[in-house]
C-alpha cells in the first residue's frame, strides 16, 4: 500500500454569527456542546470576543447544569464537573473540574435534568427514567406507559425529561410501544410529550427531545420538523417559537436564553426525519441562541466539517467566563481544591 | 523464624500478561483453610485479586488499574481501590451465595470514582460510618473525599503549621481503631518538602492522632500501621521487620523480618499478611539497615506477600511477584471471600455489564417523581 497524500479530515471551524457575544455576554451565560466525540465550551470575552474551545471527551449524549456543577453523561458514565473558581494560570473564573464518575454501563441516556435527589437519566435504550445508585447500574424511576418489561430493546424511545420543583414532570417520547424497536415505525407523527402520571399533553411530533420547564410553559425541540415549540402543559397549546434549519439536535433553556442544535437531516442520529424550513443546499451543524422573551434567534454558532450532530446542550447561567477540565486530563490531575476543613470522627 | 522462599517450595507459577505470580507450597490451602481472599495492587498498572478455585487450587484474577495505593474494604462486598489521582469504590453485584459462570463469588464492579488529585494517597481507611478517610501524603494531612473539592482535610501532625502541598514529613500510614483514625506513620518529623529523606534511616515516627504526641520514636520509614488484637502494628520497612509498639515503653519490638522493605498489612486470624517491595540501589528504599540484614542472611529482596504466623514469627507462606515491577503499597483481606472477580475499566464489561431490579411495577419514588 502505497500512502497518500495527506488529509485533514475533519475541521470544526466554527464560524459565529453577530449576536452571540452579546447574547452571552447578556446573560452572563456559557455554553456546552457535545457530540459524539467531542465536547465545545462556548464563551465571550470581553477581549477575545465568542471563544470556542474543543475538548476530546467520548460519547456524551446528555449534559445539565445544577446549581455549581455540570454534568455531562458518556456512554458508561455519569459524571459531575464542580466549579473549583478561577483556573490556575489560565483566563477563566469558573474553572469546571472533572471531580466525580459514577459508573451506569451503557443504558443509552438521552438527556438528564438534576433534581433534588440527584441526576436523573433518561435511558432510551431501557425506556425508563432512572436515578443513580450506590450498588447498581441504575435505580429506575419511572416507566413508558405500556411497556411491561425492563429490557434493553428500545420499545419505547424516551427522549427527554423536565424536572418541575426538582422532581421529574414530564418526558418527551419518540414512540410509545412495547415491542423491540416499536417505536421507530412511527418517527413522524408518533412524537409525545407526557406527564410523569402517564398523561399525554400533545402528540402527533416528530422525535421531540429535551423537554425543558420554563416557569409556566415547556419549551421542547420538535427534531423532526425544526421547530422549537412552546408548549402549555394545562391546555396542551403549542406554538412554533422558531424553526430552524435541518433537524433539531439537544436544547437546553436557562433563564431568558435556549440554545437548540440543528444539522443536516441526512446526518441526523435518525433517519427519516425531513427537517425544517427547507435550505438551499447542506445545513451545516449548527447551535441558535433564542432570546426567550422575543422569541428570535439571537445569533448563530456554525462548524465547517462535521462537528455534529450536537446530541446534548447545556446553558451555564451565571458563568460567563470558563474552562473545562476533562477527565483524567492533566488539569484535573494536577489540580486541588481543598474543602473546607472537618475533624474526625470520634 | 524462618524464611524459606525456596523455589523447590514454590507452586507453578501464574503468568498475567508479563509478571509472574510464584505462591509458596500450601498458600492455596491455606487461603482456603482462612476462608479468605486477598487484594493487593503493584503499580504501575495492577490489581490482584488472589483466592482459591473450586478445586482448591490458586485463582488469581488482575485488572489494569494505574498505580493502585491504598486499599479498604467494609467486609467483603465494598471495596474501596486508591489509584494515582482517584479513589474507586467497587460494588459486589452478586446475591448472597450467588456465583458467577467462572465460579467467582465476588464480582466486584467500579461505581463511582472520586478524583482526588496529584495527592500521593498512601493508607486509605474507613470511618465507623462507612466514610473514607486516607493518607494525604503530598498535602501531610488526614483527608477524606468530597463531592465539591478533591479531598476535605480531617487532621494534620501538630508540628507541621497546615496543610499545604510539598511532602514535608511523609505521612504515609494510618491505623484506626473501631472505626476512628488513631494512629499514623511518617518517615520523620521534618517540616521542610523534601526534608523526610534524610531521616529515613532512624526518624520515623508512629503519631497518636488523638493526642497528637509521639508514641514510638527512631523508626526507619515505618508504614502501615495497625490495629489488631489490642496491639498497635507497625512495618519497621527500612529494618525489614514487623512488629508491635509498647506505647508506654515508647518502643518497637520486632515479631518478624521480611526479606523486603515491608509495607501493606492486613491480619487473617493469627497470622498477619505483609507487603514486600524490592530495594534498587540508589533509590529511597536502598542505603537502610534492610540492606545490611539481607546481606547478613544472604538473601535477596522480594516483592510480594508473605504471610507470618504471629503465634511464631515465622515466614509461614508467600506470594511473590516476578516482572518489570518492584513495589507494592497496601494489602486487604476479604473474609468470607473464596475467588473474587472485578470488572475493569478497559473492556466491554463496564458497559455491557448492567445490574438493577427489574422488577414491575416500579416502586413509588414521591421525591423524584412529581406525578408517580
Amino acid at each position: 500500500m502505497s500512502a497518500g497524500p495527506a488529509q485533514h479530515l475533519h475541521t470544526y471551524e466554527p464560524v459565529v454569527s453577530d449576536g452571540v457575544a452579546a447574547a452571552l455576554a447578556g446573560h452572563g451565560a456559557s455554553i456546552v456542546a457535545a457530540s459524539a466525540s467531542r465536547v465545545w465550551l462556548i464563551t465571550a470575552d470581553e477581549r477575545l470576543g465568542v471563544v470556542v474551545r474543543e475538548f476530546g471527551l467520548d460519547s456524551v449524549g446528555a449534559a445539565a447544569w445544577h446549581h455549581d456543577r455540570l454534568v455531562l453523561v458518556s456512554d458508561w458514565q455519569v459524571w459531575t464537573f464542580v466549579d473549583a473558581g478561577p483556573e490556575p494560570d489560565g483566563m477563566a473564573q469558573h474553572l469546571l473540574l472533572a471531580q466525580e464518575a459514577h459508573t451506569t454501563g451503557s443504558l443509552g441516556v438521552t438527556d438528564v435534568a438534576v433534581g433534588s435527589g440527584g441526576p436523573v437519566v433518561v435511558s432510551g435504550l431501557f425506556s425508563c427514567l432512572a436515578t443513580l445508585d450506590d450498588h447498581n447500574s441504575m435505580r429506575p424511576i419511572w416507566v413508558a406507559p405500556g411497556v411491561t418489561a425492563l429490557r434493553p430493546e428500545t420499545r419505547a424511545l424516551l427522549t427527554g425529561v423536565a424536572l418541575m420543583d426538582g422532581r421529574a414532570a414530564f418526558v418527551t417520547a419518540a414512540g410509545l410501544s412495547d415491542e423491540a424497536d416499536g417505536w421507530q415505525p412511527s418517527l413522524v407523527g408518533g412524537g409525545a410529550v407526557l406527564t410523569t402520571g402517564g398523561e399525554p399533553v400533545l402528540s402527533g411530533l416528530a422525535l421531540p427531545r429535551h423537554p425543558r420547564w420554563q416557569g409556566d410553559h415547556l419549551l421542547v425541540a420538535d427534531t423532526g420538523t425544526g421547530r422549537v415549540l412552546r408548549l402549555d402543559p394545562a391546555t396542551g397549546d403549542a406554538d412554533s417559537l422558531v424553526t430552524l434549519p435541518g433537524v433539531l439536535g439537544a436544547l437546553d433553556a436557562r433563564r431568558d436564553l435556549a440554545v437548540v442544535a440543528y444539522g443536516d437531516a441526512s446526518r441526523a442520529a435518525v433517519s427519516g426525519l425531513e427537517g425544517g424550513h427547507p435550505a438551499s443546499g447542506p445545513v451545516r451543524d449548527g447551535l441558535a441562541l433564542i432570546d426567550l422573551p422575543s422569541g428570535s434567534v439571537a445569533g448563530t454558532i456554525e462548524f465547517l466539517g462535521r462537528a455534529g450532530p450536537f446530541g446534548a446542550v447545556a446553558v451555564l447561567p451565571g458563568l460567563a467566563s470558563a474552562a473545562l477540565a476533562v477527565p483524567r486530563g492533566l488539569t484535573t490531575q494536577q489540580t486541588a481544591v481543598l474543602g473546607d476543613p472537618e475533624a474526625l470522627t470520634r | 523464624m524462618t524464611s524459606p522462599l525456596a523455589p523447590d517450595e514454590t507452586e507453578a507459577p501464574t503468568v498475567h500478561d508479563d509478571v509472574q505470580l510464584l505462591a509458596s507450597e500450601g498458600f492455596a490451602e491455606w487461603l482456603a483453610g482462612q476462608q479468605v481472599s486477598l487484594v493487593f495492587g503493584t503499580p504501575p498498572a495492577k490489581l490482584w485479586l488472589v483466592g482459591v478455585d473450586e478445586d482448591g487450587r490458586l485463582a488469581v484474577f488482575d485488572r489494569s488499574l494505574d498505580k493502585v495505593m491504598g486499599l479498604a474494604s467494609d467486609g467483603n462486598d465494598r471495596l474501596w481501590v486508591a489509584t494515582r489521582y482517584e479513589i474507586w469504590r467497587f460494588e459486589n453485584v452478586l446475591a448472597p451465595g450467588a456465583t458467577t459462570n467462572d465460579g467467582h463469588d465476588r464480582l466486584f464492579i467500579p461505581r463511582l470514582m472520586s478524583t482526588v488529585g496529584n495527592v500521593n494517597i498512601h493508607d486509605l481507611a474507613l470511618e465507623a460510618d462507612g466514610r473514607d478517610v486516607w493518607v494525604n501524603t503530598r498535602f501531610g494531612c488526614l483527608a477524606s473525599t468530597s463531592g465539591s473539592a478533591s479531598f476535605v482535610p480531617r487532621w494534620h501532625p501538630p508540628f507541621l503549621d497546615g496543610v499545604a502541598a510539598g511532602d514535608r514529613c511523609h505521612l504515609n500510614g494510618l491505623a484506626m481503631v473501631d472505626g476512628v483514625a488513631s494512629y499514623v506513620t511518617c518517615v520523620s518529623t521534618s517540616t521542610e518538602v523534601d526534608d523526610w529523606r534524610d531521616g529515613r534511616r532512624d526518624q520515623g515516627v508512629v503519631i497518636d492522632v488523638t493526642t497528637g504526641e509521639i508514641v514510638c520514636r527512631g523508626l526507619s520509614m515505618p508504614h502501615s500501621p495497625r490495629w489488631w488484637d489490642g496491639r498497635l502494628w507497625v512495618a519497621n520497612a527500612g529494618t525489614g521487620e514487623l512488629g508491635t509498639v509498647d506505647r508506654e515503653r515508647q518502643v518497637f519490638e520486632p515479631v518478624a523480618f521480611g526479606p523486603g522493605f515491608l509495607r501493606g498489612l492486613c491480619f487473617v486470624g493469627d497470622y498477619a499478611v505483609v507487603g514486600s517491595s524490592k530495594p534498587r540501589r540508589g533509590d529511597i528504599y536502598s542505603g537502610l539497615a534492610l540492606d545490611d540484614a539481607l546481606e547478613a542472611r544472604n538473601m535477596q529482596p522480594h516483592l510480594g506477600l508473605f504471610v507470618i504466623d504471629l503465634t511464631s514469627g515465622e515466614l509461614v507462606h508467600w506470594l511473590l511477584v516476578e516482572g518489570p515491577v518492584r513495589e507494592l503499597f497496601d494489602v486487604c483481606a476479604l473474609p468470607g471471600v473464596r475467588r473474587p472477580a472485578a470488572i475493569g475499566l478497559l473492556g466491554g464489561e463496564v458497559r455491557g455489564d448492567l445490574w438493577f431490579d427489574d422488577t414491575l411495577p416500579i416502586p413509588a419514588d414521591a421525591a423524584a417523581l412529581a406525578a408517580p
